[in-house]
């Protein structure tokens, strides 16, 4: 049996209070494996963000709990909370992804450094990691003199660097050509099936294809989960399950 | 005509931006007013303080054309060269004790006859003027220290019998001090006793050819027109401070305008693409810049006016002047309000030029600008402190006006050339960052990244730390030259008065004394001897004593006398000649002993023993410029305030007795530099406060991929400890030359007087900020709030 590596158990989150009251998650369960790719797909305002942060321990749900490698967040401080971001949990997003007072070699190493492991340990498991996304060859260039694709390559580099096996990324193809979303697909897909989970967020279908699974969202609520066809990319849209139906 | 319209509409939303901004706006307009303030406010008490020049001049020169100054015999002398029908009036000034029942008091006497031309330089406040010989006007001073009433009597020590207080007067350029007035004494004055002579020309243009005539017989003159000439010291000191206050106003003005041009990157490129030219966008940003000014001058002129109506009640007593009445000063509030404008406008100008040249698909993209070349800046704060040095350097050459200027705008230079040296050494600094900390690699980095922001921020810091650096280097060179004048060390005491001799054996058994002595001068003629070593210039008062007065001097285990003086000076011949007071003529010339002055005094110079003045048949009296007799102590430790506080206590205990210390002397300049050290720590603390809260709002990204990569809480509390630190640290090193520059200029001028580095002082200006700035910064950061909404905000 594969160990779980992120569970929702009944989670959910709600902004404001009275008539200002926005269900962003509506209780939800969802239970993601270890080598799993996992997409949430679904429309503007659907939760899909809101999901990823109480994944990434970045928020608290209002109600439920939420599970990483079976600790649940609630019962942790937030110092505690910071190791786990560092040790097991790895974001992506969209843009913005790295400091840009950092070198691409610094950005990666970042997490272990934070960790308190030596800068030269840091920067050598950070190397293996740009050789990996192959872009060793940059990795003394700021983010700056990065194009959008290396830039998210770094990011994915960082992510998963060191002992962190659970990647949250939110459309990180999102500002990126379909060429080198492709790229970063793949990428992704690569460290899944070396044992790594991913949750991916995405509005592209052709990157939900890559996925071991596709979980849809509509207003806070999960309406459909589906196993990706190896051809999902191919089907017409409007074979895929209804957003609206139970 | 449709430049104009396109001006109102980016205008509309260049305003409506100002509104949103609000902390911002508000920032930028608290920015213009306080200077505009100090301006305004410093003005009109300025032009209370002194209404106009003629005023000014008339408190100093009374009504005389010529004011000269010198021996009564000198002034005689040129009496022929003076144009007839000039009227002459006397001014005599001297230094007197009064004595009134258990009290004696010092003052400065003047001798003058009123009503003359004098009349403005000495105003009564009270009764009249004396008309009689037993007639006195005291100040008030006197008449509190006294407890007088008119009417009452006192006794002048030089005359020896009582007169009348019949007035209260001062002078007007000095309030509280201790002064009396009398008319001249009818005794005949020695022909070498000094005077002031007032003189009013029938011809008041030939005062400058009368002039120069008696200054080239080494006579002190100053001609009416001469000193309206003068620099106004007061004027000179508001402008540095406001000029200093502007330029502080108009760099953090620039980062802050630079911030808000970043954010709205975005929103420019949008309206350049809805068809504004590079120019509409310059025009607007102006537009803004300009309506932060007109309110923010507005409000610091309304906080100008409320100050300086506030402060004239205790004007007087402030600066010890008779003030004049309150009344504004229209010329330089309208000045001050301009420049403010100007200010804001000069600040804008570089980052609207960096928006309006921004590609328009740049500046849509929402990513950072490409980096502006930094050699550029290089170069010109290079050629800025090669301008400061150069300026520095000629100033001693030029008179007048002129020294002021090129020292004034010297260190302008120096500030604005290492100031604009700061992009590229923070450009420098970033690029070998790798092995800081993370919070300090971070910071250093971000501060290079930033730089054209941040070089203003350095700037100004450096700018406020520089002003207390070149105080500090002018007083550590000032006290260092004293050394070589010190009248006393500082385990000395001075005690003066009729009790002089049982008042300092009560302070040397109380505050354990190693020695005690009566300062005596060896005189001849009443004039105070002077002993020089053989074939040299330098002469210096000769005093009269024994063991006692070695060892209260500071020797441990002084040696016999022997008919030989002891020469407490420096000097490389065996010999030492006595000389009188006036003339060149040898009394005697004795064997020297040069004695290793354990720390150099100014008086005396020279010691013989009392055996020796009786072989030389000398008299013995009071040392030179004292009127009391005068006791030295020597304590076994150096003086403290306590001890000082106690010897004081044991000389009020005895009439008319008092005691003095080098103590007394070094206070003023010290709270001079503290007073100047804080207010540049305020002003730098401000300017990086602005700085770290600008980074915070233009970071925020940065933190948010922090937090999701795993940081703790506190990093973003040390990154902004950092990010301070960093920027005042580079501030404050940057004004250690840009400040020691005028000081050596101002010292190496003085003749005489080596350059000192106030070694403590600088590391406290290189520390001090940047400590300060850390744990400000670290306190008012909170911990990231690592929610939702925090990355939603992204």
């Amino acid at each position: 049996m594969s160990e779980t590596r992120l569970l929702f158990d009944g989670a959910s989150r709600t902004f404001g209070s009275g008539r200002t009251l926005v269900e962003a998650l509506r209780p939800t369960h969802l239970s993601v494996d270890a080598g799993e790719l996992v997409a949430i797909m679904g429309p503007s305002g659907s939760g899909k963000t809101t999901l990823l942060a109480l994944a990434g321990a970045l928020d608290r749900p209002s109600s439920g709990k939420v599970f990483v490698a079976g600790q649940d967040l609630a019962s942790l401080r937030p110092r505690q909370l910071a190791v786990m971001r560092r040790r097991t949990i790895g974001y992506v997003f969209q843009e913005l992804n790295l400091l840009p007072g950092l070198t691409a070699r610094e950005n990666i190493a970042l997490p272990l450094e934070l960790d308190g492991m030596r800068l030269s340990q840091a920067h050598q498991q950070a190397d293996s990691a740009l050789d990996e996304v192959g872009l060793f060859d940059l990795a003394n260039r700021f983010p700056d003199d990065l194009s959008g694709g290396e830039q998210q390559r770094v990011a994915i580099a960082r992510a998963f660097v060191g002992s962190r096996r659970l990647l949250l990324a939110d459309e990180p193809t999102g500002a990126l050509d379909s060429v080198t979303g492709e790229v970063v697909m793949r990428l992704l897909r690569k460290h899944c099936d070396a044992g790594h989970t991913a949750v991916l967020v995405t509005h592209d279908a052709s990157h939900a294809g890559w996925a071991d699974r596709v979980v849809f969202l509509r207003d806070g609520t999960i309406v459909d989960e589906t196993g990706a066809s190896p051809d999902a990319t191919e089907r017409p849209i409007s074979h895929w399950p209804s957003p609206s139906s139970p | 005509m449709s430049f104009w319209r396109r001006l109102r509409a980016m205008a509309r939303v260049e305003l409506r931006q100002l509104w949103r901004a609000k902390a911002r706006t508000l920032l930028m307009m608290v920015l213009i007013a306080v200077p505009v303030a100090g301006l305004v406010g410093g003005s009109i008490l300025l032009r209370i303080t002194i209404a106009t020049t003629d005023e000014r001049v008339e408190k100093v020169m009374g009504r005389a054309d010529l004011r000269c100054h010198g021996r009564r015999d000198a002034l005689e002398n040129r009496r022929e060269e003076f144009p007839p029908n000039t009227r002459i009036d006397r001014l005599i000034v001297s230094s007197e004790t009064i004595e009134v029942p258990g009290l004696r008091m010092v003052a400065t006497r003047w001798q003058f006859a009123p009503p003359g031309l004098l009349a403005p330089c000495y105003r009564l406040l009270q009764g009249r003027s004396a008309t009689q010989e037993n007639e006195v006007t005291l100040s008030p001073l006197l008449m509190d220290l006294g407890n007088l009433q008119l009417g009452d009597k006192v006794t002048l020590a030089s005359r020896g019998k009582e007169l009348q207080v019949v007035g209260v007067g001062v002078d007007p350029e000095r309030i509280h001090g201790a002064l009396l007035a009398t008319l001249p004494d009818k005794v005949p004055r020695e022909p070498h006793q000094r005077e002031s002579w007032f003189l009013k020309l029938e011809n008041p243009t030939a005062a400058a050819s009368l002039a120069a005539g008696l200054k080239s017989h080494k006579l002190g003159v100053m001609t009416a027109e001469e000193y309206r000439n003068l620099p106004n010291i007061e004027f000179m000191i508001i402008l540095i401070f406001g000029g200093l206050g502007f330029v502080e106003a108009a760099l953090v003005v620039a980062a802050a305008m630079a911030v808000g041009v970043r954010r709205r990157q975005r929103e420019i490129g949008l309206l350049a693409a809805s068809g504004a030219s590079p120019g509409d966008v310059i025009g607007s940003i102006l537009v803004s810049a300009i309506a932060t000014a007109v309110v923010g001058s507005g409000i610091g002129m309304a906080v100008g006016v409320a100050g300086a109506t506030l402060i004239y009640p205790h004007l007087d007593s402030w600066n010890g002047r008779l003030n004049g009445p309150f009344e504004f000063a229209p010329g330089p509030m309208v000045a001050a309000v301009a420049i403010g404008i100007l200010t804001a406008v000069l600040a804008a100008a570089w980052p609207a030029r960096g928006a309006a040249l921004l590609p328009i698909r740049v500046a849509l993209s929402g990513r950072r600008p490409p980096k502006e070349p930094v050699g550029w800046w290089l170069m010109s704060g290079l050629l800025l402190i090669g301008l400061a040095v150069s300026l520095t350097s000629i100033a001693p050459l030029f008179q007048g006006m002129a020294v002021v200027v090129l020292t004034l705008i010297g260190p302008v230079f120096g500030v604005l050339g290492f100031g604009a040296c700061s992009p590229w050494i923070l450009d420098q600094l970033a690029k070998r960052a790798a092995k800081l900390p993370l919070s300090w690699r971070l910071a250093v980095r971000d501060a290079g990244r930033f730089r054209s922001r941040n070089g203003p921020v350095v700037t100004a810091v450096l700018a406020g730390m520089a002003l207390s650096v070149t105080l500090a280097g002018s007083l550590a060179s000032i006290a260092k030259g004293q050394d070589g004048w010190e009248r006393l060390r500082d385990d000395q005491l001075l005690v003066l008065g009729a009790a002089a001799e049982e008042a300092s054996q009560r302070i040397a058994e109380s505050l354990d004394g190693v020695a005690r002595a009566p300062l005596c001068a060896a005189r001849l003629g009443g004039k105070p001897v002077h002993g020089r070593f053989a074939g040299t210039d330098r002469r210096s008062w000769v005093a009269v004593g024994d063991r006692d007065l070695m060892m209260a001097l500071g020797f441990e285990d002084p040696p016999p006398f022997h008919g030989r003086v002891m020469a407490l000076q420096p000097g490389n011949s065996a010999s030492v000649e006595l000389l009188p007071y006036h003339g060149d003529k040898t009394l005697a010339s004795l064997d020297a002993l040069p004695l290793e002055v354990p720390e150099t005094l100014r008086e005396p110079g020279f010691v013989i023993s009392e055996e020796d003045r009786q072989r030389l048949k000398l008299d013995v009296g009071l040392p030179p410029a004292r009127s009391e007799d005068t006791w030295i102590v020597r304590l076994r430790a150096p003086l403290t305030e306590d001890l000082f506080q106690s010897a004081r206590d044991v000389a009020a205990s005895l009439p008319g007795t008092s005691v003095d210390a080098n103590l007394l002397q070094r206070q003023q300049p010290r709270i001079l530099y503290g007073c100047v050290l804080i207010l540049s720590l305020l002003t730098g603390l401000l300017v990086v406060a602005v700085a770290t809260t600008l980074s915070a709002v233009e970071s925020k990204t940065d933190r948010v991929t922090l937090v999701t990569v795993g940081a703790p809480p506190s990093l973003s509390r040390r990154h902004a400890g950092a990010q301070a630190a960093f920027l005042s640290f580079l501030g404050c090193l940057l004004s250690i030359p840009a400040g020691l520059l005028p000081a050596f200029g101002a010292i190496t001028s003085l003749a005489g007087i080596p350059f000192v580095v106030p070694w403590t002082e600088l590391i406290v200006t290189a520390l001090g900020l940047p400590l300060v700035s850390y744990l400000g910064a670290w306190l008012l950061r909170r911990p990231t709030p690592w929610t939702h909404q925090l990355v939603a905000g992204r």
